[in-house]
Formats: C-alpha cells, structure tokens, sequence
C-alpha cells in the first residue's frame, strides 16, 4: 500500500489498528510476540507478557541484565535506541491499556472530568515512581508489580476468555485507578500513563534524553501556520500540549507521539522534526 | 502580571517527585515484599500506595479548588467566576 492509499484511512482507524496490533502482540489468547519468542527458542523471561523494558532495564542496576538471555538483550537495547529517536512509540501507537482508558473516558461527559495538570505536575509523581520502580529490585530483590496496568488489563481480557477471576486488593485498587479515577473521571482518560505508568516514564524519559542530544523527533508546532485554536491542546489525551507565552509547546516528559495533535490542527501546523 | 504559576515551582516538583517515589516504595515498606494473598490485611497493606496517591490528587485539587489558587497550567490565573 503507498502512502496516499495509506493516508485515505481515516486517522482512528490507522489508530486503533496500531493498538489491536499490540492487543495481538501481547496479549492472549494471541499472545503473538511470546509465540515468537517461543519459535525462537527463548523462553520468555517475564510473564504473564513476555514484553516489558521495564524490567531489564532495572536489570542494568542491579547486574542482571547480562545473565538476560540474548534476545531480551538485544530487544530491551533497540527498544532504547527507538525511545530515544522515537519518543514512547508504543505507548503512542501500541499500548493497548492506554488506549482503552482513553476510549472508556469519552463515555463521561467532560464536564465531569478532572484536568489534573491545573492542580498537580504530572511529569514528577511518574519519574519518582519510576525511579521507585528502578530501585526497588536493589533493595528488595523484586521488581514491585503492584500498580501495572499491563497485569490488570490482562486479567480483564483472560477473564472475557473464560479464565476464573483472581482477585486481589492491589489489582482492585489499580482498576479502581486505571480505569475509573484516572479513566473515566480525567481529561483525555490517560490518567494513568501520565501519573503511574512505569513502563510509559522509562520511554519519557529516554525520549527527554534524546531530544538534549537533538536525536529525537519531537512534535513542533510552525509558529507562523499556528492560529492558535487550542484543538491541539483540548484534544491531546496526555496533556502534554500547552498554550504558553502565545504559543504551542509540547512536553517531550508526557507526550506519547500518538499523532492526535497533529490530526486534529486545522492548519496543518504540527510535525516531528529535531 | 500573572502570578507564577505555583505548580510548576522546583518545591512542587520535588514534592511531587517524592510522592511518586514513596507510591511503590509503600508497597514493600507497608508489607511483605510482594506478598498479597488477596485477603484485605493479611500483606500489612501492599495496595496503600495506591490509595494514598489517589487521596493525595484528590486532596490537593479539593483544596486549590476551595481556595481557588489553582493556576492553569500556562501560568495565568483561572477565570472569573460568573
């Protein structure tokens, strides 16, 4: 398919054929990247989805991460390398959970809903708990799951599957998180992927780094196509789009490169660039 | 002249930070590591992390909105009310 052929699909349909790809990618009954794992021959080391960076990077501090087997390595190392040129790409284009909050908010009618950057910097709360997260397997020798949305969205879907319900506080309270407060009831329903997800931070923060190097493609704005409407900003479920000093400014530490910025100016304004 | 915007100060930031660091460090610091059964207290409170995060949010936007001092984020003050 060219690109004209390609563009002519409408926006949410590429979108959330990026987030099904995901879906079929990690989770069951698909399962397709731990199905490929296993015709490689590697067994894969973290369950229950085989995939997450996460976890090996935390590897690095406390010296796992060589006794990784080859395919984690080299994986977890050119899913870095993306983040870095890329930003969160699968947060953006694969991450099913986010993209499920998201879809479950437009159920709740905005004026219900809660813009938490008004009142709380999101960017902190998620680096400190990634840091928690990173550190913690140091000191404790675990890698601490409790809020991963990623273990509940996947509960969720094994249970629509047939699978018996393992209920637990911890997985109550992330629901209750995930899904309600910081779904339904917040402004672009990715209030979990802006203030808890792990997973999401790592990239954020590799991204960061990557456009102080001038590696990274980010979202900019053309100042003189932008009328300032402020779509961009309404639209952008992580919030990471805002109105300041007269002009648009994109927070590489939220922005997941979803493209709903650039879809919904009017003025064609938005692009990625260094 | 705009007020600065409050959250957006080295402080917030740091508090913030912390607060988010603390989330899972409650979790093996409430309990044994890892150690939820599903029975509400028999881990020491592995899922209260989570609780206090949500009560902190809700606690600080219920109070910037009874003293209306939230800012929007672009550092301007919020409208007038009608």
């Amino acid at each position: 398919m060219n690109m004209a052929a390609f563009n002519k699909i409408p926006f949410a349909a590429r979108r959330a054929a990026g987030y099904l790809l995901g879906f079929a990618l990690l989770y069951a009954p698909f399962e397709l990247y731990r199905r490929l794992l296993e015709a490689l021959g590697v067994q894969p080391a973290f369950l229950p989805h085989a995939f997450c960076p996460r976890i090996p990077t935390a590897e690095v501090f406390t010296g796992g991460f060589v006794d990784l087997n080859s395919v984690m390595v080299v994986s977890t190392i050119i899913f870095w390398l993306l983040c870095l040129v890329l930003g969160p790409f699968f947060c953006g284009r694969l991450c099913i959970a986010g993209y499920f909050a998201e879809s479950l908010s437009r159920l709740v009618p905005d004026k219900y809903k809660i813009e938490w950057e008004k009142y709380v910097p999101a960017a902190p709360i998620r680096y400190g708990m990634l840091l928690a997260y990173m550190a913690l397997p140091l000191w404790y020798g675990f890698y601490p799951c409790a809020y991963c949305n990623f273990y509940f969205f996947d509960t969720l879907i094994s249970v629509f599957f047939g699978a018996a319900l393992s209920f637990t506080v911890p997985l109550a309270v992330t629901g209750a998180l995930y899904l309600v407060l910081f779904g339904l009831f917040t402004k672009g329903g990715r209030g979990y992927c802006r203030f808890m997800c792990p997973q999401g931070a790592m990239q954020s923060l590799f991204f960061a780094i990557g456009a102080r190097l001038r590696l990274a493609r980010k979202i900019k704005v053309a100042d003189a196509a932008c009328v300032k409407c402020g779509l961009c900003v309404k639209n952008c479920p992580m919030r990471a789009m805002r109105l300041k000093e007269n002009a648009i400014k994109n927070d590489v530490n939220l922005c997941i490169k979803c493209g709903v910025c650039q879809h919904n100016c009017p003025r064609k304004a938005i692009y990625t660039g260094r | 002249m705009p007020k600065a915007n409050l959250i957006k100060q080295n402080k917030e930031r740091l508090l913030n930070f912390a607060v988010g660091a603390g989330i899972p460090a409650g979790t093996v610091l409430s309990g044994t590591a890892g150690g939820c059964t599903g029975v509400c207290g028999s881990c020491g409170g592995t899922c209260l992390g989570g609780l206090a995060l949500a009560a902190y949010l809700s606690g600080r936007l219920l109070y910037k909105k009874h003293f209306n001092s939230a800012l929007t984020a672009d550092g301007t003050n919020p409208p007038a009310q009608p």
